[in-house]
């Protein structure tokens, strides 16, 4: 190994590395709390934790920070060439390197999570069903016939091929199912449609009198609402140019050159499920004389192509795992209802390929912590139990004295 | 909150209508001798559903006493002066209001209150009786009307205590007209209607009413279809009963849900008597039923207040229908266990333990040779960590929960880890360093716990509070939020440790004994490896909780992320110690600012009032938090400042 291979080898397994990467993510992890009561967690979360580089927004100055992403890669890097190639093989390192490795299972199971897991939510009155669940946070725009009823055939448009449609870009989308082609512009994560009036000023089309008026981000990102202008042409027929907005009960339609009607709409983005959960009953109880919820549970069904119905008790530390998803039982509402009431049951939905990889790499760390500890306890008690009996030796020898006496 | 205070100024309003006291009379007892002691045991035993959960009436009596006053004992003014605990207090509120008015119940901490309320304050921080206040009290519940549109994050020192001080008078008021149906004696002539239920007697009792609560149903009944001329007279007689009844019922407030349902019945909630009255009048044959039983028990002590045998008679009868009834729901099991829980006290005898272990420390400084101060040292510490263990585990039995489910229980399982973990330290080191440091952070920890009891009696009412949902699950809370408070109590005493390194640097103690500063040295270490162990164990069970909970192992919540803080601050002087970048002091001064992470994450964040963790939301420790932060800096400033003295020193001294 060449000078230089090894000096690069030695600077990412050392101490040094890792304190100023634990410093940095001390300093991300502090900055990232308190901004939290400003910004609420999924700005901040964008920010400082998914991120490889940002500027902390110091009062007059901006300070460059490496993101969390970009300090958790080094520190992984570290802790398997520091923690666990370059270490010293012993007993009394062993625990350390256990521990490390508990720590590699942990961060694996983060980057899973990061990449290829996704959430969102079921939301069911007693009496519905639904097979698939909604993203708190994603967007797409959802294709199909009006006045279809039973079979729907949707085209979609995720998210991430509109959300860059800014400052007057455009991005046109075609489909050989599609007897027109669909312009998105002007993509804005937080709006409201209203009439364009004097008082107001937009930077977006204004179409039938109507505009988008953009709105400051909400701290919790599930309370913004998308807006977007699409303009559908190509069919033969004349143009047509509309607003979605995420929160619009009915879609925008558009009449192709054959009088063919079709929706357009705007919403968060929909999972399929493997199977069918059916509200059966939901129920919730309050500590006596108070407004504190004691408990809240869901009775459903879930109905499986194949299987037979099963009744399955979701609530509160006790969720459904079935089909790679799990669901939670999260809140109630409508938040007006009164006691007497329906109320729906929300249930949080996520799909996570590394579900149980936290609890593994928790047993590693633990046994590797608690051997390293133990290790270093009897080593210490060993050597004060020495220590003392040397102490009183030199303190019973004639002339001796004992700085460390008792 | 906002909708609390809401009803809680409609209340206000309600009794400034009904409430007017005479200030100026004398005060003369009217109880004439001190509660018998099996009255005071079996109030004390009357279970009571107050915030979700059944307790002693002797709790609700003692958190209602500490709240006004921030204290469990009062003296009767002279020339009695007794001392009363808090049922004695509480059955002087409920059957002697006259003389409870004329108690120095009210603390107010600064008398400008008072003078703001056009009153005259005494000292700045003094006790006050209701007679002293009731000339201030329309003044008072004019502005607390103000105050209580305001957020609370907006109120200033003076305004919080005005609005405290409006909460207690409108709860005193409460407790002292509780019984205000119970001692009135209901109109039950003037009719021939009325007087065919109740004979001759133009007054009866609210026993005797319910008691003729079946024929005075059916008396309303029939002068409902009647339309003759008299019926109009006998309709107006019977009507003025029933509104005198409301009347009275409704006077004292919302009232306390005294009387268990029978078992077993639909709901758990516990009637108050309000609720109770148009039960027994829904009956057919109310005489004989149990609840007629306890509200005429009720009407018979307030009519022979005077009578200690007939009144202890009456509790005697009221004390076995509630609690028979209480026992039968499974709901006085551990009524017995709570009244002696609080009763022995033993957080305040752990913190007089630990004060005089600590005098007995000093003494031990003077005296070093002394082996029977050793032992006192040592057996004093094992009383009070004893009074800590033996505390914390009746509230687990109490509850039937593991130790910590509020911000109080942390402070408790705090101080007993960090007096427990001292003592193994000093089995193990023999320096008097550890079992010196134990008294000293036991007794602050008791202070503390006594402070945020006040401070809890009077946001919740409570130390023992209903769970919410979501943390109704006995294994995560005995395993993740039992490690992370080990983790916050071995960060904390590593970061006293390392005062102590500081400290006696600076001032040059044992300035020529280089093995105790190695000692200190080598504790601290040890301890931020134990801490290590418990903060990254427990923060990563956090983890796993959230993931079999809310579906994510971490959200980047303020309350995981000041868990995750603790970690990363162990693994960093952890590391620059393994590094050799950090030696003797670097380690204290690393360890100081520990304590400042961990006081972070322990209260900090709970201040933020944001993420998931609402249920750990707090305020009024902010202050108390932003002295500790300044004044750990200024340890660390100072620490900064000696070393660099003294390495300019030896330069000076090689050179």
């Amino acid at each position: 190994m060449g000078r230089f291979a090894r000096g690069t080898l030695s600077f990412f397994s050392s101490y040094l590395l890792v304190c100023i990467l634990l410093g940095f993510l001390f300093i991300l992890t502090l900055l990232g709390t308190l901004e939290q009561v400003d910004n609420g967690l999924f700005e901040v979360q964008k920010k400082y934790f998914n991120s490889y580089f940002l500027v902390h927004d110091a009062g007059p100055v901006g300070i460059p920070l490496p993101g969390a992403n970009l300090v958790l890669m080094l520190l992984s890097v570290n802790i398997v060439l520091g923690g666990l190639v370059r270490i010293r093989k012993r007993w009394a390192t062993a625990g350390v390197m256990v521990i490390h490795v508990g720590i590699v299972v942990m961060m694996a199971a983060a980057l899973v999570k990061l990449h290829w897991s996704d959430e969102g939510y079921l939301q069911l009155y007693p009496g519905e069903r639904s097979d698939e669940y909604v993203s708190y946070h994603l967007w797409e725009v959802a294709i199909f016939r009006a006045n279809e009823t039973d079979e729907v055939t949707e085209f979609l448009i995720p998210e991430e091929h509109f959300s860059d449609l800014q400052g007057g870009a455009t991005r046109t989308f075609k489909s050989d199912r599609l007897p027109f082609e669909l312009t998105l512009s002007n993509f804005t994560k937080n709006c409201r449609p209203l009439p364009k009036g004097p008082m107001w000023d937009t930077p977006h089309p204004v179409i039938a009198g109507y505009a988008l008026r953009d709105l400051p981000l909400e701290k919790e990102s599930e309370f913004n609402i998308a807006g977007l202008y699409v303009k559908a042409s190509g069919s033969g027929g004349p143009e047509g140019a509309g607003l979605l907005w995420g929160a619009e009960r009915y879609p925008w339609i558009y009449e192709d050159a054959g009088g063919e009607r079709w929706a357009v709409t705007l919403r968060h983005k929909r999972y399929p499920m493997p199977y069918t959960i059916a509200m059966d009953k939901f129920t919730h109880e309050l500590h006596p004389r108070t407004g504190i919820p004691k408990s809240f549970k869901s009775d459903v069904t879930k109905l499986e192509e194949g299987e037979s119905p099963r009744s399955v008790l979701i609530q509160m530390n006790e969720p459904l795992r079935a089909g790679g998803l799990i669901l939670f039982q999260a809140r109630y509402g409508p938040p007006n209802a009164g006691p007497d009431d329906p109320k729906y049951s929300h249930f949080a939905v996520v799909r996570n390929p590394s579900d149980h990889w936290p609890t593994i790499s928790w047993f590693i760390i633990a046994f590797g912590l608690l051997y390293t500890f133990l290790w270093k306890l009897v080593v210490y008690i060993i050597r004060q139990s020495k220590s003392r009996v040397g102490t009183t030796l030199r303190t019973e020898a004639p002339g001796a004295s004992g700085s460390n006496a008792a | 909150m906002k909708l609390t205070r809401t009803i809680a100024l409609a209340t206000l309003v309600l009794l400034g209508a009904c409430q007017k006291e005479e200030p100026d009379a004398p005060y003369e007892p009217l109880r004439k001798a001190p509660w018998p002691e099996e009255v005071l045991a079996r109030a004390a035993e009357l279970p009571l559903q107050d915030r979700g959960r059944v307790k002693p009436l002797s709790t609700f009596a003692g958190f209602q006493l500490l709240k006004m006053k921030g204290s469990r004992r009062l003296t009767t003014p002279p020339p009695v002066e007794e001392k009363l605990d808090p049922t004695a207090w509480l059955l002087d509120c409920f059957f002697f209001p006259e003389d409870a008015a004329n108690y120095e119940t009210f603390l107010v901490q600064d008398s400008q209150v008072l003078v703001d309320v056009g009153l005259e304050g005494k000292h700045r921080r003094d006790r006050y009786t209701y007679r002293e206040l009731v000339g201030g009290r329309e003044k008072l519940f004019a502005k607390a009307r103000e105050l209580v549109h305001k957020e609370t994050k907006d109120l200033d020192a003076l305004e919080r205590q005005m609005l405290g001080l409006a909460t207690n008078l409108r709860d005193f008021e409460d407790l002292t007209h509780f019984l205000d149906f119970a001692r009135y004696r209901y109109t039950t002539g003037g009719s021939e209607g009325l007087e065919a239920v109740f004979g001759e007697n133009e007054e009866s009792s609210i026993g005797s009413v319910l008691a003729a609560s079946a024929d005075l149903r059916a008396l309303y009944q029939r002068l409902s279809g009647a339309h003759g001329e008299g019926d109009v007279e006998e309709m107006r007689a019977a009507t003025r009963l029933m509104d005198e009844l409301e009347h009275f019922l409704q006077g004292g407030g919302p009232g306390y849900a005294l009387f268990a349902p029978p078992d077993p019945a639909p709901t758990a909630e516990y009637l108050t008597p309000l609720e109770l009255v148009p039960e027994i009048f829904a009956m057919d044959d109310p005489a004989s039923s149990p609840e007629l039983a306890m509200m005429a028990s009720l009407g018979a002590m307030a009519e022979h207040r005077s009578d200690p045998p007939r009144f202890a008679a009456g509790m005697a009868d009221l004390h076995e229908v509630l609690t028979g009834r209480a026992d039968a729901r499974g709901d006085f099991s551990s009524i017995p266990l709570e009244i002696s829980f609080y009763g022995v006290d033993y957080f305040y005898r752990a913190l007089v333990a630990y004060l005089l272990a600590f005098l007995l420390v000093a003494i031990s400084w003077m005296l070093p040779g002394s082996v029977w101060l050793q032992r006192g040292i040592w057996g004093l510490a094992i009383l009070a960590t004893g009074f800590v263990v033996a505390g914390v585990t009746m509230r687990c039995v109490i509850r039937s929960r593991p130790p910590i489910l509020t911000l109080y229980d942390t402070i408790l399982f705090i101080t007993g880890v960090i007096a427990l973990v001292c003592m193994g330290l000093e089995l193990i080191n023999r320096q008097r360093i550890a079992l010196a440091t134990s008294t000293v952070l036991g007794a602050l920890g008791m202070f503390l716990a006594g402070k945020y009891e006040f401070k809890e009696a009077v946001n919740a009412g409570d130390t023992m509070p209903s769970l919410v949902a979501v943390l109704d699950t006995n294994f995560w809370l005995a395993t993740h939020v039992t490690t992370i408070n080990m983790g916050y109590a071995a960060g904390l005493l590593a970061s006293a440790l390392a005062h102590v390194w500081i400290v006696g640097k600076i001032f040059g103690l044992k300035r020529h004994d280089a093995g105790f500063y190695r000692n200190v040295s080598k504790m601290m270490y040890g301890v931020i490896c134990f801490a290590l162990l418990f903060s990254v164990v427990g923060t990563i069970l956090g983890g796993v909780w959230a993931n079999y909970s809310w579906g994510r192992f971490w959200g980047w919540d303020p309350k995981e992320n000041g868990a995750l803080l603790i970690c990363l601050w162990q693994l960093i002087i952890i590391h620059l110690r393994l590094g050799g970048y950090a030696k003797q002091f670097g380690l204290a001064v690393l360890s100081v600012l520990g304590g400042v992470v961990v006081a972070f994450s322990w209260w900090g964040v709970n201040l933020l009032n944001v993420g998931l963790h609402s249920y750990g939301f707090t305020s009024g420790v902010a202050l108390v938090l932003g002295i500790m932060y300044l004044l750990e800096f200024l340890v660390v400033i100072a620490a900064c400042v000696w070393k660099l003295v003294m390495t300019k020193a030896v330069a000076t001294t090689a050179s």
